[in-house]
């Protein structure tokens, strides 16, 4: 099961959702930027450092295996489909549609850097959802994309409503009798389509109430006002800080040339102390970021003033 | 009380048809509701209550469209002149599912949802919300999701939802059918507070009415869309006379029929009312006491009210031995249930909610298995067989009867179970048209279940369980959110079941209706078995979990637990 977004009283939820947001993207802007995979160590590094400082470390690390998966099948198709690299590791048949099977060291040096970096997004979502309030970012979008807000939250209440209601059906099916898994697949198939009709059915029933709810408390009826006002506060243009300098001097560090990673034709590298040093930045950041959840978390009078 | 001006709501001989229906929902009604009136307004399912209800906020005719003719005036104001959201500043109104009306995911949000379509600034929404939410004690959950609240919480955050609005009157359409007796107590004692203390108009419909009868300053009875009774509580305890479909509290119900001009409303009056009955009350218990003594079962001999079928020496047709489950969330539900029932008993499961009877009763088909112990089911362990084969010796009528029609007629519902118990086609149509028959459904056999009423779809949710006459019929809260008038069929039914040798295990908290037909009665606390016993000894015992006969005659008469009961020991004390 998804771990999902639960309150708790730490610096990163307390801070507001647009920064939580921006500062989850600057992590995720550095691992889409370069394809470095010591960069994407980095930046998987600083999303386990900001999980536990926000108290949140178990359910983040329970997406860890998703990760493996895609790191897995990343590491395996590109040498498979891969025709680059100058170190051939193995020589293969001749296979329709791909050609001829050549492994290479630098294939699955890269199969393994997508991985990472296809990870270190994964991971970067899994903080989002583990720290930003999915209502406070809809109270947000009220006041101007309200429609399509409210269509999202009502869409993400339909699926719990849908599995609860479907469970109930199946099993008032079974008490009758019905057998629902007898047989092969098109007779299981077959008995489960009064489940889809009584599902749809009782959707629309659901609908057409909240329509009438809604309707009762003047949805619709002009310019709406905003329940969630949220201001900026020290804290918060701290944090927006830390993350805007993360990313300039990430990037700033690729476009100069600091720290070089190459794949293809042969694997090269080079690092200056500059270089290592941008590397390690969304770390640093991190730490710093750690300490200041735990001051936070500490002292009362620094609660109280960012 | 009387005010002579009736300034709030005025509804002159309203008549309104929903689209594409020949017959009127509503015909000729005329009404008012004063400032601060608290109006109970009671009806079968079908009458036209939530109709009348809706047309008072609008949604009838803006949202239904339809054909309406007469006036309906809030303040002064025509509802077809205006719109839903105008009306929504002067009408609040909480519908029957907390489910389906919420909106958002958080307490906050939910409650200034109604705020933020009608612009009102931020700053301001924010001191009306708190308020709200400290009224009704909810300042205490405000930051939880909705979906981590009770039925009963999420019901009072519909009604901040509508309250914050600040509107003159509240219309609330059966908004505890969907709870359990403490939660829907709860909330109608807030209701009431409301009403005291703000002076703010309510109008209530219910067919759950003896905790909030006396509640209300007048009654409206609708009967097929017309209005047939308009006047005080009392009045209507006199003018129905305790019978037909029109529901009284219990205590109202069992001096109604008397020919007394003042009938008892609540426990309170109940009690005064009795003790007046008593001119010689030494007497009168002297001979009860003796009566109890001699009789062997302790209780009054004329207080048997149901057949005792049940024959202790068959073997169990349900053992459920030292059972323990917890769902996967990790909640302990049954911590060592053991409960024997034998042929031809009838038990009623009670307890509060989240006490785990509806867990226990789904170990009884298979549907849950237990962590550790065992179930029996004629003498055979259940672990290794289906629900499906477990389906031919016992019955189950799940909380929700409109999840168990899935068939597009009528008869074809109960085709459908016949089919899975494996009865041999031949004997189908025989059976199907006995069931028919049985629960007045005959005449529309071709009929889709959707368009029957709600009392006909919850007879036939029934019928589709009790066709093929299984051993063992379970069902979960039959009465919830039904009229009168169904009630006392499914009473009658059950009590034709068990004469018929069926065995039936309730789970309920309508414990009026389950001292009527069941005479054995488990209460479940933390899933754990309470007691076990008659049910006089049960609800006897009890402070809280009995029927207002017993608490009405506690400490005269003992052991009264029925209207039968309640009946004759009126009988002994004269």
């Amino acid at each position: 099961m998804i771990p999902a977004y639960r309150s708790r009283c730490t610096y990163l939820h307390s801070i507001n959702p647009v920064v939580q947001v921006l500062f989850i993207v600057s992590l995720a802007t550095v691992s889409l930027a370069t394809d470095n995979p010591v960069m994407q160590i980095m930046v998987i590094a600083a999303c386990m450092m900001v999980s536990i400082a926000a108290d949140v470390f178990k359910e983040w690390i329970s997406w860890c295996r998703l990760c493996a998966y895609v790191s897995l099948f990343a590491l395996i198709i590109n040498p498979l489909v891969s025709r680059q690299g100058a170190t051939v590791l193995w020589t293969g048949p001749h296979l329709p549609v791909f050609g001829r099977l050549d492994i290479t060291l630098e294939a699955i040096i890269y199969g393994a850097g997508m991985g990472l970096k296809l990870s270190a997004l994964i991971l970067c979502f899994a903080l989002l959802s583990l720290i930003v309030d999915p209502d406070r970012i809809l109270g947000l979008l009220r006041g101007r994309g309200s429609r399509s807000a409210l269509l999202i939250a009502l869409s993400l209440k339909m699926v719990p409503n849908s599995t609860q209601d479907a469970g109930d059906i199946l099993d008032a099916m079974r008490s009758r009798g019905i057998a629902l898994d007898d047989g092969g697949r098109y007779k299981v198939m077959k008995s489960r389509i009064p489940l889809v009709s009584k599902l749809v059915s009782t959707g629309l029933d659901r609908a057409v109430d909240l329509a009438e709810a809604m309707e009762s408390r003047a949805y619709g009826s002009g310019l709406r006002t905003r329940f969630h006002e949220y201001g900026l506060k020290a804290g918060d243009t701290l944090l927006l800080l830390l993350s805007a300098t993360a990313v300039s001097l990430c990037i700033a560090g690729m476009i100069s040339g600091v720290f070089t990673f190459t794949y293809y034709p042969k694997l090269s590298w080079s690092a200056s102390a500059a270089g290592i040093a941008v590397l390690l930045t969304p770390v640093v950041f991190s730490l710093i970021l750690v300490t200041l959840s735990w001051s936070w978390r500490k002292w009362t009078w620094l609660k109280l003033r960012i | 009380m009387v005010v002579e001006k009736m300034d709030l709501v005025e509804v002159k001989n309203l008549t309104y048809s929903y689209p594409g229906r020949k017959t009127a929902s509503l015909s000729g009604i005329s009404f008012g509701v004063n400032p601060g009136e608290f109006v109970l307004m009671l009806g079968e399912s079908g009458s036209g209550k939530s109709t009348l209800c809706k047309t008072l906020n609008g949604l009838v005719p803006h949202y239904f469209g339809g054909t309406i003719s007469g006036s309906v005036r809030i303040k002064g104001i025509l509802t077809t002149d205006s719109s839903v959201s105008e009306l929504s500043r002067h009408v609040g109104m909480v519908f029957q599912d907390p489910e389906n009306q919420i909106v958002t995911d958080r307490i906050e949000s939910e409650v200034a949802f109604g705020l933020e379509n009608t612009g009102v600034p931020a700053k301001q929404m924010k001191k009306r919300v708190q308020e709200v939410l400290a009224t009704l004690r909810l300042s205490t959950y405000k930051h939880k999701r909705l979906c981590e609240l009770s039925g009963g919480q999420k019901q009072k955050v519909a009604l901040a939802s509508v309250l914050v609005m600040h509107p003159d009157l509240i219309v609330l359409d059966e908004p505890t059918s969907q709870l359990d007796p403490i939660s829907s107590e709860d909330f109608l004692a807030t209701l009431k507070s409301l009403n005291d203390d703000l002076g703010l108009a309510v109008l209530l419909t219910e067919h759950r009415i003896e905790k909030c009868f006396h509640f209300a300053d007048r009654v409206l009875v609708l009967d097929r869309g017309k209005l047939v009774f308009d006047g005080p509580p009392k009045e209507l305890a006199g003018w129905s006379g305790g019978s037909g479909w029109i529901p009284l509290p219990p205590i109202s119900e069992l001096f109604s029929g008397n020919g007394s001009g003042d009938i008892p409303i609540t426990v309170k009056e109940g009690r005064a009312k009795i003790a007046e009955l008593m001119n010689d009350r030494a007497d009168v218990e002297t001979g009860v006491t003796k009566a109890a003594e001699h009789s062997k079962d302790r209780k009054l001999p004329f207080m048997k009210s149901i057949p005792d079928n049940s024959n202790d020496n068959s073997p169990a047709v349900l053992d459920v031995k030292d059972v323990y489950f917890s769902y996967n969330d990790g909640t302990q539900a049954l911590c060592g249930i053991n409960l024997t029932i034998h042929p031809g008993e009838s038990v009623a499961v009670i307890g509060e909610n989240g006490s785990g009877k509806s867990t226990l009763v789904k170990h009884f088909n298979g549907l849950l298995r237990p962590r550790r112990g065992a179930v029996r089911l004629e003498g055979k362990d259940i672990s290794e067989r289906e629900v499906a084969e477990l389906a031919k010796t016992c019955g189950m009528l799940g909380q929700n009867p409109n999840f168990q029609l899935i068939s597009k007629t009528v008869e074809g519902e109960l085709e459908e179970t016949l089919n899975g118990v494996g009865i041999e086609t031949e004997l189908h149509g025989r059976m199907i048209d006995k069931t028919l028959c049985d629960f007045s459904l005959d005449n529309m056999r071709r009929d889709n279940p959707q368009d029957l009423s709600c009392g006909q779809r919850e007879r036939l949710a029934l019928a589709s369980v009790v066709v093929y006459q299984p051993p063992l019929l379970v069902l979960d809260e039959p009465t919830r959110g039904i009229d009168k008038r169904t009630k006392q069929f499914i009473y009658s039914y059950l009590r034709d079941y068990r004469k018929n040798g069926g065995t039936v295990v309730l789970v309920t908290h309508d414990l009026e209706f389950a001292a009527g037909c069941c005479d054995r009665f488990v209460l479940i606390s933390d899933g754990l078995v309470l007691a076990d016993g008659d049910g006089t000894e049960v609800l006897s015992g009890s402070l809280f979990f009995t029927t207002q006969f017993n608490k009405s005659f506690r400490g005269i008469v003992n052991g009264v637990v029925t209207l039968e009961d309640a009946r004759k020991a009126m009988e002994a004390l004269k």
